[in-house]
């Protein structure tokens, strides 16, 4: 198949919705959201499932009798869609507005946040941190919603959990004290609590701008995730809770990540652990070896030493005997004589080590030298030097 | 114990047996006792499969 450019689909997509006459010159009824005034005004409409990204360009605003600047509003806005390759953005180029509501729910959501700030529930320093590596989740939320689903679907391919499903009703009247009541049925039993639901009008969510929940969010003493809506959804809970996401799903995802995260540094750490220690071990083999080869030329010296007394006390008591057998007795010095040396030597080619003497005497330790001259036994020859500082 | 506070004594114990100046002998302790930190930790990870339990009226 022969690859296009990117800019190349851009332009197929933008063609496509260009010459689609159901797409140019439209009314599109939805809720403000996300609203931000820059040189242009950009924001978004809403409604249960989806959103649409709009913009006003300023020059066209300054002929419009109204603006939907406030979230929450309901309106109905004229307009066309475009496309913003750019940013892979779809958008509806404003031209005309209708208000249809005025946004009382907005009004209040606005109110109680404003009150709940003075009040501290918000407040940075009362916000607890999320385990890290939870065992329990409970989630709040209900039972049949989608939000559950794509949670568990997330939560199946991560590490082991266990998870508590607290139903509760998250829309209509008295939704709010159901998810409270789940909430406290879940405080202090699991490690983190979620509560949450999919998007929605301001309506359909109003629950979580309620302050009986906020209060209940504000007192669980368990860490609660706030994870209501789609991304550009705001609600009380989200202020109050320990930590925000913006959807159902990427309260899963933070969860599972952070373990994820911490597994990946565990089998790191005991990788490191392994290897040191090896490293450690290998060293202390190494002057293991040092020792073993020095205690075995102790052991030749000593038997030499034992031949020397021996050779003595022979001569002493065979002084009658034939010279001979003293040679012989010599001659099996002087053999283990060249075994000793050939011992040594061979520690020398090994360890690359040198034997140090002073005035005919090896000297093993700086303390034992004195100043002046000495001479070392390599593996290939002799050398001659001068100790000229002792530090011990 | 919890698996991040074996991961918090692992890293503690790995840190000291990374100083070459300990002794072999303290650095065969703590070795040990890494090992035996990661086998508490591998027994966390092999146990656990996701379980979903619904909280019933009457607990609630």
């Amino acid at each position: 198949m022969q690859p296009v450019s990117v800019s190349e689909v851009a332009k197929i997509i933008k063609d496509t919705i260009k010459n689609q006459p159901e797409l140019i010159d439209i009314a599109v009824r939805g809720e403000v959201t996300n609203y931000a005034a820059r040189a242009h005004h950009y924001f978004s409409i809403k409604d249960e499932k989806a959103t649409l990204k709009c913009v006003i360009w300023s020059s066209r605003a300054s002929k419009m009798d109204v603006l939907p600047l406030e979230n929450g509003t309901k309106v109905v806005l004229m307009g066309s869609i475009t496309t913003y390759p750019m940013g892979s953005i779809y958008q509806l180029d404003v031209y005309d507005c209708i208000i249809e509501g005025k946004g009382d729910l907005y009004k209040k959501f606005l109110e109680m946040k404003e009150m709940l700030l003075k009040e501290g529930l918000f407040a940075v320093e009362r916000k607890q941190t999320i385990p890290v590596f939870p065992e329990w989740v409970g989630i709040v939320t209900s039972e049949k919603g989608a939000a559950l689903q794509d949670m568990l679907r997330v939560f199946m391919e991560g590490p082991g959990l266990e998870i508590v499903v607290v139903d509760a009703r998250v829309q209509g009247e008295g939704a709010a004290a159901t998810i409270a009541q789940g909430l406290n049925s879940l405080n202090g039993k699991v490690d983190v609590i979620i509560i949450g639901r999919g998007g929605g009008s301001i309506e359909e969510l109003w629950a979580f701008n309620e302050e009986e929940l906020a209060r209940a969010v504000f007192a669980c003493e368990t860490p609660v995730i706030s994870a209501v809506g789609h991304e550009v959804d705001e609600v009380i809970s989200d202020f109050v809770a320990d930590v925000k996401v913006s959807t159902p799903t990427a309260a899963a995802e933070l969860i599972i990540q952070t373990m994820e995260k911490l597994i990946e540094g565990y089998g790191l750490l005991t990788e490191a652990m392994h290897n040191i220690m090896e490293e450690r071990l290998n060293s202390a083999r190494q002057t293991l070896d040092l020792y073993d080869m020095d205690l075995r030329r102790r052991m030749v010296e000593s038997r030499l030493g034992m031949s020397k007394t021996e050779l003595r006390r022979i001569e002493e008591r065979l002084t009658f005997h034939t010279l001979n057998r003293v040679a012989l007795i010599r001659e099996s010095i002087a053999t283990l004589n060249t075994a000793l040396r050939t011992t040594w030597i061979a520690g020398i080619e090994e360890s690359g080590l040198a034997a140090l003497y002073q005035d005919g005497k090896r000297i093993r330790e700086a303390a034992t030298f004195s100043k002046g001259g000495f001479e070392g036994q390599l593996r290939d020859g002799k050398i001659k030097g001068e100790v000229k500082e002792i530090e011990v | 114990m919890k698996f991040e506070e074996i991961l918090e004594k692992l890293e503690k114990v790995t840190e000291e047996l990374d100083n070459d100046n300990i002794p072999l002998e303290r650095a065969m302790k703590l070795y040990e006792e890494g090992v035996k930190l990661s086998k508490l930790a591998d027994e966390i990870l092999s146990k656990a499969e996701t379980r979903v339990r619904q909280l019933s009226e009457s607990e609630n």
